[in-house]
Formats: structure tokens, sequence, C-alpha cells
């Protein structure tokens, strides 16, 4: 969790990711930010997110992120 | 059959008496029945595009389902480990890959042929001219079937769900051909999601006043946007962009701006008219505007702007685009030579340019909506990089925090979008010139040079477009807190009444009936 809490600042710092529910539908991460995500998280947890994933209840907060990234790594 | 047309108001209102009289289980049937009679008035061709689209990709979204099934099946009855179980899932999406390819090449191959064909030949003409062979190119008069570009869309979206396994495949045939041709959407969209929708179409829907009522007074506030609004500014704004050697100066920015609200009260018009004739059959089709002009930045007004087709371009090219492995390889190629920074941008500036070539493509078979596109995306990745200097300035500076702050940023937004329409009407060398000439010569004097009387704006038209666009501004603001039909509802029927029946009068008496020109014409239907 720690690892993706890192990217998630790196992307954008001024984001209490332990209590924001809402990363997508307040628009806080916009298709850019999503893009930049998923590249990201393959890179440091060697999972490829396909785009039919990419779906707001996936990103909308980091607890989330991190239970569809477990998701990724059992298939 | 237009929106604006006594056919299409007969039509409609004899199909909801007859919607509502037969027996609940056969409404969807008569929906869908109603849905090829509004082609045919079109003519034969324009059914039988639909029809193709509609049986092709039925029938390959069904192979895909039963490709499934079956693979689940087989993979249940062999006890494969998971080595196996992977390798083997592998084959089976290579498969259905293939057949989902095979839809999309023939549909967007249909759609590329009839739409684009004069375009790529026109252009091979002036290649070949300029190679000095002259007149061996020929152009073609192929009708252009009603709404192709959107039931197209959304029959595509449809084949790609069902292959990413987002939803199982229609079985029936005919209620699959509904989603496709039902007529309301079907001149102007929105692009509907087949998950979204089904539930919507066939259910079982009882009279509902309520439901009736409401969709009748959607129907009319977008035939007041269009009639009161767009129709009167149209001619006058066409007039403007049409021959900037006579309008220069004040005029290049009341083109911008009366463009900006024509093309809005125009489309948002017409769909206002869509959702409201389905609501009146008890079907909420998705909202394709959630107040733009409101919006602070290009990328929330775009979030808020024809939504499900920005929706449909970032949900099946953008991501996938973004995600794919020609881009994962020209990401790692950048990273290699030019560091990770730049190597992680790979990804959003390669769905960018694509997502925004096909919009500008997708708006019409010309080099000025590619530039348009090409515009939209510029603006938009600069502000992308930018994003880090936006924050520290916001930090930095107080009063950017401020509610007032938050209105100079609309106005920005509403006045940055304008000038990029001007893409849409100014060839590509125009726009700069128009531009230039309007900071350095305007003057608000030029108003009454006697060019504007040209325009045949008198002072009885400038009136009601002016009420009519305060009256959307206001509406506009208005729902902020909420729907505005709902809070009428509040007030008592006597009240309810009055105001339907105020505003189907200033419809009736302050809408532009023919103008000498086809003002029933809706600018997104040649889509």
């Amino acid at each position: 969790m720690e690892e993706l809490i890192e990217i998630l600042e790196e992307i954008n710092p001024d984001v209490d990711y332990a209590s924001c529910t809402s990363l997508v539908d307040d628009g806080v991460f916009t298709s850019f930010e999503l893009v930049v995500l998923v590249a990201r998280i393959g890179e440091e947890f060697g999972v490829t997110i396909p785009p039919a994933q990419i779906v707001p209840e996936n990103f909308n907060s980091a607890a989330s992120i991190y239970q569809m990234i477990e998701k990724l790594e059992e298939d | 059959m237009l929106l604006v047309s006594y056919e299409f108001a007969a039509f409609l209102i004899l199909l909801l008496a007859v919607y509502y009289l037969v027996p609940v289980r056969f409404r969807w049937m008569l929906l869908l029945a109603a849905s090829y009679l509004f082609y045919l008035t079109g003519g034969m061709f324009y059914v039988l595009y639909p029809l193709i689209t509609t049986v092709t990709t039925w029938f390959l979204a069904r192979r895909i389902g039963a490709v499934t099934r079956e693979s689940k099946a087989y993979i249940k009855a062999q006890g494969m480990d998971r080595e196996q179980k992977k390798e083997y899932n592998r084959q089976v999406k290579k498969r259905q890959c293939r057949l989902m390819q095979l839809g999309l090449v023939l549909n967007f191959g249909i759609l590329a042929v009839l739409k684009y064909a004069n375009f790529v030949l026109e252009n091979m003409g002036i290649l070949l001219g300029a190679a000095g062979i002259e007149g061996v190119v020929p152009s073609v008069g192929w009708i252009l079937p009603l709404g192709i570009s959107y039931y197209t869309f959304q029959s595509m979206g449809y084949l790609i769900d069902v292959y990413y396994r987002k939803y199982e495949p229609e079985e029936n045939l005919a209620k699959f051909a509904l989603f496709v041709s039902f007529f309301p959407q079907v001149t102007a969209g929105p692009i509907s999601r087949f998950d979204q929708l089904k539930e919507q179409l066939f259910a079982p829907h009882e009279w509902d006043f309520c439901q009736v009522k409401r969709g009748a007074e959607r129907m009319l506030w977008g035939y007041f946007k269009k009639l009161v609004i767009a129709d009167r500014i149209g001619p006058a704004v066409a007039m403007i962009i049409i021959d900037p050697g006579t309008y220069d100066g004040i005029y290049v920015f009341l083109g911008m701006v009366g463009y900006t609200i024509w093309m809005y009260a125009d489309f948002a018009g017409g769909i206002d008219i869509v959702i409201g004739a389905a609501q009146m059959f008890g079907i909420r089709l998705p909202e394709n505007f959630d107040r733009p002009f409101f919006s602070k930045s290009l990328g929330e007004f775009w979030r808020r702007w024809h939504m499900s087709l920005m929706l449909w371009l970032r949900e099946y090219i953008f991501f996938p685009v973004s995600m794919s492995r020609f881009t994962r390889r020209m990401s790692e190629l950048v990273q290699k030579h030019f560091g990770k920074k730049a190597g992680m941008k790979v990804p959003v500036y390669v769905g960018s340019i694509v997502v925004w070539l096909t919009a500008g493509i997708w708006h019409g078979a010309s080099w000025r909506f590619v530039a348009w596109g090409m515009a939209n995306c510029i603006v938009m990745l600069i502000s992308q990089e930018l994003v880090g200097c936006y924050r520290a300035y916001h930090k930095k500076f107080a009063f950017t925090n401020h509610p007032r702050y938050r209105y100079f940023e609309i106005v920005r937004t509403f006045l940055l979008f304008a000038c990029l329409e001007m893409f849409e009407y100014y060839s590509f060398k125009n726009v700069f010139v128009m531009f230039g000439n309007l900071v350095t010569t305007a003057s608000l004097s030029q108003l009454w040079d006697g060019r504007f009387v040209q325009l045949g704006l008198d002072a009885a038209d400038c009136g009601i477009a002016a009420f009519g666009i305060l009256l959307m501004f206001v509406v506009s603001l208005s729902q902020r807190s909420g729907s505005v039909r709902e809070k009428l509802e509040r007030y008592s029927l006597p009240v309810q009444y009055a105001a339907f029946f105020g505003m189907f009068l200033i419809v009736l008496v302050a809408g532009v009936y023919g103008h000498g020109y086809d003002a029933s014409q809706f600018v997104y239907n040649q889509f």
C-alpha cells in the first residue's frame, strides 16, 4: 500500500489519500492522471490493467486501487 | 422526419396514444416498429444501413458470448491447472478479438466509405492535380443515412463491451434492433451504453402522467432553445463567419460568441427534445450536457459538453490506445533516450492525439475539423504540462480561492472554447489573421458603422435573442441546485400550467419558423 501511496503522491501530492473516496467522481483524477497512474502501477507492481478495468469504482480511492491490483496479481 | 416539424408532432402524439393503449408487454415492440417507420420516412436506404449494422453486431456479439460460455465449460471439464488455463484463455481471447475486429472493420468501414469517400477523393484529386494529372478522380453522391455516426458508435461500443465481458450479449435480435434504432436518439444522440439503456427500453412502462408531463416540458424547453435562440441568431452568425472580409474587427468577437451560443442552443435544444420525447415513453436517456459554460477549465468543459461522445472516446479510444502494446513500446523507447519523466508522458500524448483526431474527423470530413481537433488537443496537453504551475500559483495567491476568481475562470474558459471554434468556420490561415485583426482593430464604434444592420437583426430580434439567452443563463444557474421542472412542481397546479402555456406561447410567437433558410434543421443531425 505504501508503494501505491507514493505513486499517487507523485501524481498529485495535494490529496489526502487515506480519506478520499471520490478521486474520479470529483475530477481529482482525470483521464490524463489515470493513464499515468496505470503506467506507473504496471511498472511498480508488474500487473497489466486492461482498459475495461478503468472504471470509477476501481479508482475512486487508494484502497479500491490496491484491491484491484491484488486481484490482478492473483489472476 | 425532422424533430421540428408538424409530421414529428403528429407522429409522436399518435405513437404515445397507441403506446399506452397496447398491452405493456408489446410496448417495446411498438417502439421498434415506430423507429423503423421513422427511418423509412427518409427512404429505403435509410433502413438498409442500420439494419446491416444491427444484424452483424448482434451476430458477432452473440458469437463472442458463445465462445466465452464454451471456453468456461471446457476449462471446467478438463480440470486445467493455472498455467494451462492462462494459455487456453489467451487463445480464446485471440479468437474473440478477431470476431470483434471483424465487426469494427465492417461497420466503421461502412461509416468511413459513406462519410469520408468524397473527402479522400477530393484530396487525391488535389495531389494528382499538383502532379499535373487533372480530372481523373470522380466524386460520389452517396446518401448519408440518418445518424450513422451515432448508431455506429453506439453499436461498436456494445461489441467492445461484450468482448471485454462487461455484460452478456443480447440474445433477442429485435431487442437489440431497438437499442440501435430507438427513434428519438438516432438524429442527434446521445450515444448510450447497452447496459444502461436495456432496462429502460424493455421495462414494462405503465402510464405515468408525471413522466409524460416532464417529458413534454423538457421538449418545450428544447424547442425554446432551438426556435427562439438558435434559429433567430443563426442567420446573422452565419453571415459574420462566412464573410471575414466584410465582418472583421469587433465582428470577429461577435461571430465567436454568437457561434458558440448558437451551437449550444441548437445542439442542447435538440438533445432536450430527444430526451423529453423518450421520457414521455418512460425511457430515461443519458444526459449530454451538464451546464458546460460554468466550467473552470477546458478539460472540465469537455467533460460537460457532448458528454456521451466524450465518454465514448475516452472509454473506447483514449484508454485502449494509451495502454496499447505500441504505446507501451514507444514509452519505453522514450524513457531509454530521454528519461523516465518524458517516457511516462507518451501514453497521454499518443492517446490525446488519436482522440482529438477522431473527434475532429467525427464532426466532419474536412481539414478544418482536423485542425479544430488538433487545436483542442494542443491546449489540453499544454494545460496538462502546466498543472504543477497552476497548483503552485493557487497555493501562492490567496485571491485565487475567492469566488470572484471562479467567475474569471468561467469567462476565460468560455472565451477559450469560442476561440477554438474559429478553427471550425475559418480556414486555418484565417483563424490567425482574424484573431490578429480582432486584437488590433476592434472597437465598439464598429457596431454602428452600418454592417450590423446588414445582418438582418432588427431591434425586436435583438430583444428576443437577448431575452432568450438571459433566460437560458438563469435556468442554467438555477439548475445548480436541482431540476427546474421539479422545483416548478412545488407550486400549485394553476401556476405550473400557466408557466407551461406561457412558455408554449413564447415559442409560438417568438420562435423562428422558416427565415429564408432551413430553420428546422439541426447542426448535429449531419453526423
